[in-house]
């Protein structure tokens, strides 16, 4: 007998509560369902059923097309279209040309703060909605950056180095002429992502507001002691734990500063009272697929107790 | 090209006290054939750092004997020690190399000649204990194994000043 299922299909799970939209269909008994908008799980068919077109209608859900409608016609590079939708508000869609999945996520500087906008993954040949601007927001928005982590499809790879990069809307827009975006089929403009944008180098990108506390102005200093009479004023009433914490977050922070600003590498002094904060820190640099190499720091330069990791 | 090896001569003696450090972990966990292992190398590395202190002086130079840092006390575990010894004589080479490097761009022949011996030094340092460490990784939590790995070691001896096998 054949699958029962459609692709574009709604389903609930019978052992779970829990919906999703049949992706693919991949044999005679199973399937692949995308469930909260992100996950791809294999199912059997006997685990789910068909949740009913009247049962959709009744309960105001979104139409059974796919989360993420594959594209015909494709734009020929990663493209961003932001199209005008029903309410006078301006829809931001990331279109995915390529045969990777990825991670993204995208801040918008309208006047003079940084906003997030939106955040997800989109699998290859796919596009995705992601973020939505009023109307007031869309006219007061200077430009759009991204950070885009490329997963090869098989699943068998490393995912390659961040791609970022910053979309000037505002300088781009008056030259830009709003029609029927292919694939998308709505209309709106369309802003090919080339990976180094027309005004602005990625490696040089300076953020000076993000929705965190803390604000980045520079790169970290080539050389960062990550003793805790560095980090902070007073010990007073800070436990081990929290001592650790302050230091780790302090060196992520760092670490990601230094890739960021395009260092070729960064030196963190640890100390050699106890093994566990240089154990941690080696263990996060030898997995992060950002990090080229990890060297013991020359005891004459830095003192005892340091560890380079190589950027570049 | 003093200060250069002025440095390497502390590095030397920084060595020598990081692998006394280690021996002395060795001994506390009764593992003396670890700990002798470690304390021969200790004195290798004395010799090294006399052999510097007697070139620059052969070369009309003056050694300034500078605080040498303390090295790291505590070892997570019998391979964390090695790993730490490893990437120690890793930046040891890279240190010498860089003197070579140093070196041929001042035109100096006698120290590129002096330092021709720590750089093929430098070789066997590091395929020794890689040598060890693959050994304690197939040995993995087999204690058995470990101690007889600790009498091997144990029967190392110290190499005379001249650098030649007894």
């Amino acid at each position: 007998m054949a699958n029962p299922f459609k692709v574009g299909e709604r389903v609930r799970f019978l052992r779970e509560k829990r919906e999703g939209v049949v992706q693919e269909i991949l044999s005679r008994n199973q399937l692949l369902i995308l469930v909260d908008d992100f996950l791809d799980l294999e199912v059997s068919a006997d685990d789910v059923v068909k949740i009913h077109d009247a049962e959709v209608r009744i309960a105001g859900m979104e139409n059974t097309s796919p989360a993420f409608p594959e594209i015909h016609n494709l734009p020929p590079d990663m493209s961003l279209a932001i199209c005008r939708n029903t309410e006078s508000n301006y829809d931001l869609i990331l279109v995915n040309p390529g045969a990777d999945r990825l991670l993204f996520s995208a801040f918008g500087r309208i006047k003079a703060a940084m906003k997030p906008i939106g955040a997800g993954t989109l699998k290859p040949n796919r596009f995705k909605q992601f973020g939505e601007l009023s109307s007031d927001e869309f006219h007061a928005l200077k430009n759009i950056f991204f950070q885009i982590i490329y997963f090869p499809l098989d699943g068998t790879g490393k995912p390659r180095p961040v791609f970022e990069f910053q979309l000037d809307v505002r300088l781009l827009l008056p030259e830009a002429n709003s029609a029927k975006i292919p694939g998308v089929d709505r209309d709106g403009y369309l802003f090919p992502l080339k990976p180094k944008a027309e005004t602005t180098e990625p490696a040089r990108i300076e953020i000076t507001a993000l929705p965190t506390e803390e604000k980045i102005s520079g790169p970290p200093p080539e050389v960062v002691d990550l003793h805790i009479d560095k980090l902070v004023s007073t010990t007073r009433g800070l436990e081990n734990d929290a001592i650790f914490q302050i230091q780790l977050n302090e060196f992520s922070k760092c670490l990601d500063g230094a890739i960021f600003h395009g260092m070729s590498k960064i030196v963190f002094i640890h100390g050699i009272g106890t093994f566990a904060l240089r154990s941690e820190i080696h263990r996060i640099l030898k997995k992060d697929p950002r990090v080229k190499s990890v060297e013991a720091g020359d005891p004459i330069v830095y003192g005892s107790g340091a560890t380079v990791a190589i950027l570049d | 090209m003093q200060d250069i090896l002025n440095e390497q001569f502390t590095r030397e003696l920084y060595s020598a006290n990081l692998y006394l450090s280690i021996s002395s972990y060795f001994e506390v966990l009764e593992l003396d054939g670890f700990a002798n292992f470690f304390r021969v190398q200790a004195q290798e590395e004395m010799q090294h750092a006399m052999k510097q202190f007697d070139f620059i002086h052969q070369v009309g130079g003056k050694v300034n004997v500078k605080e040498v840092p303390a090295p790291q006390i505590e070892f997570a575990s019998v391979i964390a020690a090695f790993e730490v010894s490893l990437q120690h004589e890793q930046g040891v080479t890279r240190a010498i190399h860089n003197i070579v490097k140093e070196a041929i761009g001042h035109g100096d022949f006698a120290t590129h000649a002096f330092m021709q011996w720590f750089v093929t030094e430098q070789v066997e340092e590091e395929a020794t204990i890689n040598n060890i460490l693959r050994k304690l990784e197939m040995v993995g939590d087999n204690k058995s194994a470990l101690f007889m790995l600790n009498d091997e070691l144990a029967r190392r001896k110290p190499m005379p000043a001249d650098g030649k096998p007894v």
